[in-house]
């Protein structure tokens, strides 16, 4: 028979297990790894060479640039700088954070902002960073002292903050990866950021864990796994299985079938992606006269379109760069009004309608081909004799860049810069790609001023401004932003995509 | 030839830089790369690198070629052997039967079977295994390569390819072995039925069998793509289709070279097994 004593000891101790569960729970509410299913194999772990999104979007786990973007407001802040001062047009002073090191030991400081410049931008290397920071601007690191760097450039040039702070100026240890000054980098990644390197199985997956070392703020979990899984179907499969958290890439048709199971949920942002159709204003004679391209924009019912295809999941574009962007503006849309655009192409000499050619890539943008398809139907109705013709992606996009398709052709432009410039400085009569209209006169004067001007409240006038120019010359059939949608079960926390399609993973773990 | 085929696809350069890169990025890329030599020159190149076991750099992923390949080549030789053995466990048998039950409603439904199995869209039947197998029942993983549990599903998706052909190569090798005179004989003088179809009618039956194992044998190393890209199988089909598609000419070349001295080596073993299994040809031989 239990005496009392024996009875306040199992009281005793079972009031300590109570007490210890809650610590014990605690500890393993969250699962260790994240599982990410991604559509496509990132092409590179390089800091500075990747292409795509999705690639930067890993590399933005394990590496830092000096600046980076706010993940929900996409403001500039610093990051391993601690300040940005811009002293004259042509010089930024850059104060560095002191005790960071790289995962190799290294440590952090005006050497390595050095190199990761000379790397990224005067190397040999085919480098994104040449494409966000041209060489053309002339850029000079000058140390100061080891946390201190100018960066003085033979361009003025007021984006340098919104080029330090893409994912593509990631910073590189100059000691650590000396030898990789002309060559990439395949099998390591060196950098300052939350998450180490852990393997990169080309093709398969790429594993990163977390940095016990981090300057910040810890991650909260403990490894994140990026899955390759090309198949849409197979992917939302694993999904619902539970083999994967997050489903990159969820199709508009698959949608439903996410919202129907009750573990899972679809998260969805606005893509940064501007889709339009380019007129070629330059070389086709119907296309020259801003009356036809005007009518073009009446001809088409976008909301039709957007809710026939898309289920109503985007957001009209009314000028050249997207919503959020700094110094974007939205001049209104052109109205769905057959009758308005047919007067006009009789105001402009084509009543009888004329013939045009739409060019359109296979498989690069989604539901794209069937959208010109519907776009040339459109067109049909007001007389304009509409051709869809398809190409293979390289070849489409090598005439695209290269200013060479005739008529008309489908598009999507990301933004590099965040800034309405990196759209807007296309339509100057020397920009090297892309061009199929020369602003001119006034416009041409805005567009010019505005890549010059470093007041902000000046840039935002002169961005408006570019932008309703470019608007009312109808340089594009304005179309839309469309919606990003992912999969995701409802215990994952803390992920989210930036407004520049950057997945921001660093806070994301998963409740157990 | 594919060294002239795959270089006539386009400009690999053009998918490597930006459509907004200036033409002096473009050309310091070509440059670096080799391709503003003319092509034979490149080809020159390629040749000697070859014979001395360096099969090139890819220019997407910057890593070499026969990494790439030896890294792959073992998931995709692990999924194919699977798949004929899965087809030769089902398929022989049931030709077998076919053959012996001709007319039956054994034969019919088997036939029936095989020629469902030639004609149902891999892809499409890949997805029902996963719908019903991975999601519904969550018997199996649905991508990857791990466990033997995950080679099942891709495994039997990838043997349907050659089942149905197989099963119906043996009925109708076997209708023809089955009524020959020694067949006749050897039932006659009371042998069981199962040794006149094993030992005696199978065997001779076997030419035409080992000859479509080795050619689809070859055929799937190469081209098992869809599977592999619907189960996520990490296999060299995926990894030359995603080079075809970014131009990534060293991958192309090295795969199909690869691929091709496996392909002469099973041509060499199917012509081994003949003289194995047919001591007419190994006595003409000698």
């Amino acid at each position: 028979m239990p005496t009392r004593r024996d009875l306040f000891k199992q009281a005793g101790g079972a009031a300590a297990l109570a007490a210890l569960r809650p610590v014990a729970a605690r500890a393993q509410t969250r699962k260790p790894a994240v599982t990410i299913g991604y559509p496509s194999t990132p092409e590179t772990i390089d800091p500075h060479q990747f292409r795509s999104v999705l690639s930067g979007s890993i590399i933005n786990l394990m590496g830092e640039g000096l600046l980076t973007r706010d993940p929900q407001t996409m403001e500039i802040r610093p990051l391993l700088a601690e300040s940005v001062k811009n002293l004259n047009p042509n010089t930024w002073e850059l104060r560095l954070r002191k005790g960071i090191k790289f995962h190799n030991g290294e440590e952090f400081n005006a050497e390595c902002v050095k190199f990761t410049i000379d790397r990224a931008i005067h190397s040999k290397l085919n480098t994104l960073s040449k494409l966000t920071w041209p060489p053309s601007f002339g850029q000079d690191v000058v140390i100061v002292d080891p946390y201190t760097v100018r960066i003085v450039t033979k361009v003025p040039d007021p984006m340098v903050p919104s080029r330090l702070a893409a994912e593509s100026m990631t910073m590189t240890p100059a000691k650590g990866l000396a030898d990789y000054k002309e060559k990439f980098v395949t099998d390591r990644f060196v950098g300052t950021g939350p998450f180490k390197f852990v393997e990169h199985v080309v093709g398969d997956r790429v594993v990163v864990e977390a940095n016990p070392a981090y300057w910040g703020p810890k991650p909260p979990s403990a490894r994140i796994v990026v899955q390759v899984i090309p198949d849409a179907a197979t992917r939302l499969a694993a999904l619902q299985r539970g083999d994967i958290d997050i489903m990159l890439n969820l199709p508009f048709p698959l949608a439903p079938t996410v919202e129907a199971d009750p573990n899972l949920r679809v998260y969805s942002e606005l893509s940064s992606l501007t889709h339009g159709i380019l007129f070629n204003a330059r070389e086709s004679a119907p296309l020259k006269d801003r009356r036809v391209r005007q009518a073009l924009n009446m001809a088409v019912d976008r909301a039709a379109i957007l809710k026939g295809l898309y289920s109503g999941r985007g957001q009209f574009l009314n000028t050249v760069t997207g919503r959020n962007v700094a110094n974007t503006m939205d001049p209104g849309p052109y109205p769905y009004d057959p009758a308005r655009a047919k007067a006009l192409l009789a105001e402009a000499g084509f009543g009888q309608g004329f013939e045009l050619t739409l060019w359109q890539s296979i498989g690069r943008w989604v539901l794209a081909e069937e959208t010109a398809q519907v776009i040339a139907g459109y067109w049909d109705k007001i007389g304009v004799k509409t051709k869809v013709q398809v190409l293979e992606w390289a070849e489409y996009n090598k005439r695209a860049g290269g200013s060479a398709h005739k008529d008309c052709f489908y598009y999507a432009f990301i933004n590099g810069t965040w800034d309405a410039s990196y759209t807007v400085q296309r339509f100057k009569p020397n920009f090297a790609t892309f061009r199929y209209f020369d602003a001119s006169g006034d416009l041409l004067k805005t567009i010019e001023e505005y890549e010059r001007t470093f007041d902000a409240k000046r840039r935002k006038e002169l961005g408006a401004k570019a932008l309703t120019g470019l608007h009312d010359e109808a340089v594009w059939l304005f179309l839309w932003q469309l919606d990003e949608l992912f999969g995701v079960t409802r215990k994952v926390k803390g992920f989210r995509m930036r407004p520049d399609n950057v997945l921001h993973m660093r806070e994301t773990y998963v409740e157990a | 030839m594919v060294f002239g085929l795959v270089h006539l696809s386009g400009d690999p350069v053009l998918l490597m830089v930006s459509s907004d890169s200036p033409p002096d990025v473009v050309a310091t890329t070509r440059h670096a790369l080799g391709f503003d030599r003319p092509l034979h020159v490149q080809f020159g190149d390629y040749v000697r690198r070859v014979v001395r076991g360096d099969l090139g750099i890819s220019l997407r992923s910057n890593r070499p070629v026969s990494a790439l390949i030896w890294e792959r080549l073992p998931a995709t030789v692990e999924l194919t052997v699977a798949a004929l053995l899965i087809a030769v466990a089902v398929a022989i048998p049931a030709g077998i039967v076919s053959a012996v039950k001709r007319g039956s409603a054994v034969d019919r439904i088997a036939m029936v079977g095989a020629v469902a199995g030639q004609a149902v869209p891999i892809f499409w039947l890949a997805l029902l295994l996963i719908t019903l197998f991975g999601v519904h029942l969550r018997w199996l993983p649905v991508f990857g390569r791990g466990s033997l549990a995950h080679l099942v599903l891709p495994a039997v998706s990838l043997s349907t390819v050659i089942l149905g052909r197989l099963a119906r190569l043996v009925r109708s090798s076997m209708l023809e072995v089955l009524g020959q005179d020694y067949v006749r004989t050897a039932r006659a003088k009371g042998v069981g039925e199962l040794r006149v179809l094993a030992g005696h009618a199978l065997k001779n039956a076997a030419i035409p069998i080992v000859t479509l194992l080795g050619l689809q044998f070859a055929q799937l190393l190469g081209g098992a793509v869809v599977t592999e890209t619907i189960f996520a199988w990490p296999g060299i089909g995926r990894l030359v289709v995603e080079a075809i598609f970014n131009r990534d000419f060293p991958v192309v070349q090295g795969v199909v070279l690869v691929v091709s001295l496996i392909f002469v080596a099973v041509n060499l073993l199917v012509d081994l097994a003949y003289a194995a299994l047919d001591p007419r040809i190994r006595t003409e031989a000698a």
